[in-house]
């Protein structure tokens, strides 16, 4: 330390950053001002402290951008503290003000560095940053009032606390509707916000269905006023006040104003502004298509049929190509960056080593890969789940690590980049490892296996165990880990989003858990199955495990044949019988076969085929409706060797299987 | 036929695709007609009915492939090496018709279609005529279809057999 900042910026790039940084710099000192003066007062407006975490937040990322590590490094650390006193994880008092202050003064010194090319005060700026992450203090949250999940799924961390903070200071929760024109909404909101007032406090807005009224708002409001005062304030400016409980909040009900889909709420994407315009411009092609066609159906009429016929040929490949380009763009509107989640892993993972007294140094890379956004939602969790466990588990206390000649800080990595049309996610920790006999006897020990199967495990089958409902390698749940969610619901997660989990570790030297993704959900994982020479492809996540069983284990029962699976009997649907390829008989007198077991919603049935293939991912095309009847199947894909595979309905097969296809026959 | 009444006929007529399905030839109008392929491996997909050979891959796209020889009342076996798919635009979906042979694309004019008595027991609507000329395969005849008619029927055998 003690270098000047050192950037690749300079000249009028270098310029504009500082004069942006200065104005940040100088609006988070006057906010603070402004906070201290609630701070003295005894009352906090909450909407203060997350201007400053916003401004803060801003300069943290022009900082990285340029390349200003100082500043970046003090920026971050000073989020992080706001982000903790906006959620109410550290006291707001005149000492954390004093902290705040001192911070945002030593980004104004960094600044002055930069521009006079000096040497900054390295030592100060780690002072100082050590100084805001060591404020962490005990929750004071408000995690016991009961809100509905469908509410909560809808808002942002910082507005579900509100919420909790409001209704736990015994508010009332209240959707307040309206209508504006597209073009005033900001205008509409603020009305919105200044008609809740001293009533309240707003704590979300959602847009709802745009139509030729306007789009529809629905702003959630939590206050302790009465009714009649509410719905007095909101006169002339929302539509309708109502009380939202527990029980009644839906998503639908929160984001839209009048019906409409039921998980709209849950699935609102934040899109570039650039791919909207993407988009535009495409529908902008298509509408000039449009007026050519038009133009053409005219000359139709007189009757030029040649050039007509040119003129159509041309106009059908430029449809094509503008359609395909749209698909693609609108896909891309779906991907969100990984960095969302990541970050907020790195931080949970930061706070925790501070609370168990472990020295980490986190790391985190390839936050800019881009996913599909409801994975992106998924994978937070299990990401959650594995960090839990590195710290817990993995990285040892420094006392131990010295003792190991390991260097006292442990590093726990967060990588994510793109492998083709997958995404990887690795957390990766340079602690103990996993020893994969202690795995065996463990599992000897919890009864999921004999000593003798034990014997006969390889490192990679016992890593497997780990993954087992039930598994733990702890004796009992500690405080951070070895309850909630285990590595067999990691693996359940990854399953449903069609991705896979891995876990390789060198024990004594590291972790490594792998988890890969599909880029988009429109990418489905599939288990290849051979049923008399054909194949086909069973969606993963219907599958939850495949048995070589004999004719020896095929009972039959009210004429049904079913096989028995952990005490309960499942029915078995003959794949080559079903599709013709085989008769009954035929299929009946085979020795051997798989059994592949199919679960969905609770419900389990097996079917049998004659081989197992690999497992893969494949884009799925639906059937034509020429195929509408083909009901075994929902869709196609392309399995290589330039021919169509036919991806099997699971839904249709439990169905069969369970004798319920009688019932949708006999639909219309 | 004079040279000028050729003539004539000529410029009035349309391109058809001269195709021999089982042992009879048919002449499919260009017009209708997006792609000629050759078949690649074709993929049967079980409970789909008598009409559909099953599903194939081109140009990576999953296109369903029908076998028009029972609504055509052909019967003779398919498969050799000069079997084709048309490719067709079916209500919106894309569909391939397979035949045992392309021969030509010819030009054929009104004045050589007549009506379809002696090849149809009875008269179907995917039918249009007999095209006659020296320049087609075979005994010199070739049964005129109508592309779409001719879908909905191989898929009511594909649905109802």
């Amino acid at each position: 330390m003690g270098a000047p900042e050192a950037s690749a910026v300079t000249g009028r790039a270098r310029e504009d950053f500082l004069a942006e940084a200065q104005e940040i710099v100088a609006e988070a000192s006057r906010d603070l001002a402004r906070l201290e003066g609630q701070v003295e007062r005894g009352a906090r407006d909450p909407a203060t402290v997350d201007a400053l975490f916003r401004s803060v937040h801003t300069l943290k990322g022009l900082a990285g951008t340029f390349g200003f590590e100082g500043l970046a490094r003090l920026a971050h650390a000073l989020e992080d503290a706001l982000d903790r006193l906006r959620l109410d994880r550290d006291t707001l008092d005149a000492r954390a003000v004093e902290r705040l202050g001192g911070a945002v003064e030593h980004l104004a010194a960094l600044l002055d560095h930069v521009r006079a090319g000096a040497a900054d005060d390295g030592a100060r700026t780690a002072r100082i940053v050590r100084e805001l992450q060591g404020a962490e203090a005990p929750a004071r949250g408000h995690e016991h009032v009961a809100i509905d999940a469908a509410v909560l799924a809808s808002l942002t961390e910082y507005e579900e606390h509100r919420l909790r903070a409001g209704l736990a200071a015994g508010g009332t929760l209240w959707r307040v509707r309206a209508v504006a024109p597209l073009d005033a909404i900001d205008a509409a909101i603020a009305a919105m916000r200044s008609a809740a007032g001293a009533l309240g406090e707003v704590v979300a807005v959602a847009p709802g269905d745009l139509d030729d009224a306007g789009i529809g708002l629905a702003v959630l409001v939590v206050s302790s006023a009465p009714e009649a005062a509410l719905r007095e304030a909101f006169e002339g400016v929302g539509r309708s006040v109502e009380r939202v409980t527990a029980a009644t909040a839906s998503p639908r009900e929160l984001a839209t104003v009048d019906a409409g889909d039921s998980t709209r709420a849950l699935r609102t994407v934040r899109v570039d502004i650039g791919r909207l315009d993407g988009l535009m411009s495409r529908v902008g092609e298509l509408s000039l298509m449009r007026a050519s066609l038009q133009r053409a159906a005219e000359r139709a009429r007189s009757g030029d049929a040649r050039s007509l016929y040119a003129d159509l040929a041309r106009m059908q490949r430029d449809f094509g190509r503008s359609l395909d380009a749209m698909q693609r763009e609108l896909l891309e509107a779906r991907m969100v960056p990984l960095g969302q989640v990541l970050e907020r892993v790195a931080a949970e993972a930061r706070s925790l080593s501070r609370k168990l007294g472990r020295e980490i140094h986190v790391v985190v890379t390839g936050a800019d890969t881009a996913v599909d956004k409801l994975i992106v939602e998924e994978v937070g969790a299990p990401l959650m789940h594995l960090v839990r466990n590195a710290i817990d588990h993995g990285i040892e206390a420094p006392a131990a690590r010295v003792a190991k000649g390991k260097a006292p800080e442990g590093t726990l990595a967060i990588n994510a980049w793109q492998a083709g049309g997958r995404v990887i996610v690795e957390v990766e920790d340079d602690g103990a490892g996993v020893d994969p006999d202690r795995v065996a006897r463990r599992a000897v020990a919890l009864g999921m296996l004999t000593e003798a199967s034990a014997r006969a495990l390889d490192a990679r089958a016992a890593m497997d165990l780990l993954f087992r409902p039930g598994f733990t390698t702890r004796d009992e749940a500690t405080d951070t880990s070895g309850r909630g969610v285990g590595l067999d619901v990691v693996r359940a997660v990854l399953a449903r989003l069609g991705g896979v989990v891995d876990l390789a570790s060198e024990p004594g030297v590291n972790t490594r858990v792998t988890l890969t993704l599909p880029i988009t959900l429109a990418i489905l994982s599939v288990l290849l199955v051979g049923v008399r020479g054909r194949r086909y492809a069973l969606p993963m996540s219907a599958v939850s495990e495949a048995l070589r069983l004999g004719r020896s284990d095929v009972q039959c029962v009210d004429g049904r044949e079913v096989i028995s699976r952990g005490g309960r009997a499942l029915p078995l649907c003959r794949l080559d019988a079903l599709f013709g390829h085989a008769t009954l008989d035929a299929s009946r007198a085979r020795d051997r076969f798989f059994a592949v077991v199919i679960a969905l919603g609770g419900q389990r049935a097996a079917v049998a085929v004659d081989a197992l293939d690999d497992q893969h991912d494949v884009v799925v095309k639906p059937l034509g409706a020429s195929l509408a009847h083909a009901r075994w199947f929902s869709g196609a894909a392309d399995l290589g060797e330039q021919r169509a595979g036919l991806v099997l309905d699971a839904v249709a097969l439990l169905d069969e299987a369970l004798g319920r296809r009688d019932d949708v026959a006999g639909a219309p | 036929m004079t040279r000028a009444t050729a003539a004539r006929a000529e410029s009035d007529g349309e391109r058809y695709v001269i195709v021999r399905v089982g042992v009879g030839w048919y002449a499919v109008p260009v017009a209708d007609v997006r792609e000629i392929v050759t078949v690649p491996p074709v993929t049967e997909v079980p409970g789909a009915g008598a009409g559909v050979c099953g599903v194939v891959l081109v140009h990576g796209a999953v296109m369903t492939l029908l076998d028009p020889r029972a609504a055509l009342g052909e019967a003779d076996g398919i498969g050799d090496a000069r079997a084709r798919i048309l490719a067709v635009e079916h209500e919106g979906e894309r569909l391939g018709l397979r035949v045992d042979e392309v021969a030509r694309i010819l030009q054929v004019s009104h004045a050589q279609i007549g009506p379809a008595v002696e090849r149809t027991r009875t008269p179907q609507d995917h039918v249009i005529g007999v095209a006659r000329a020296t320049s087609l395969p075979g005994d010199g005849c070739a049964v005129v279809v109508d592309v779409a008619p001719l879908v909905r029927a191989v898929l009511r055998t594909a649905h109802f057999l």
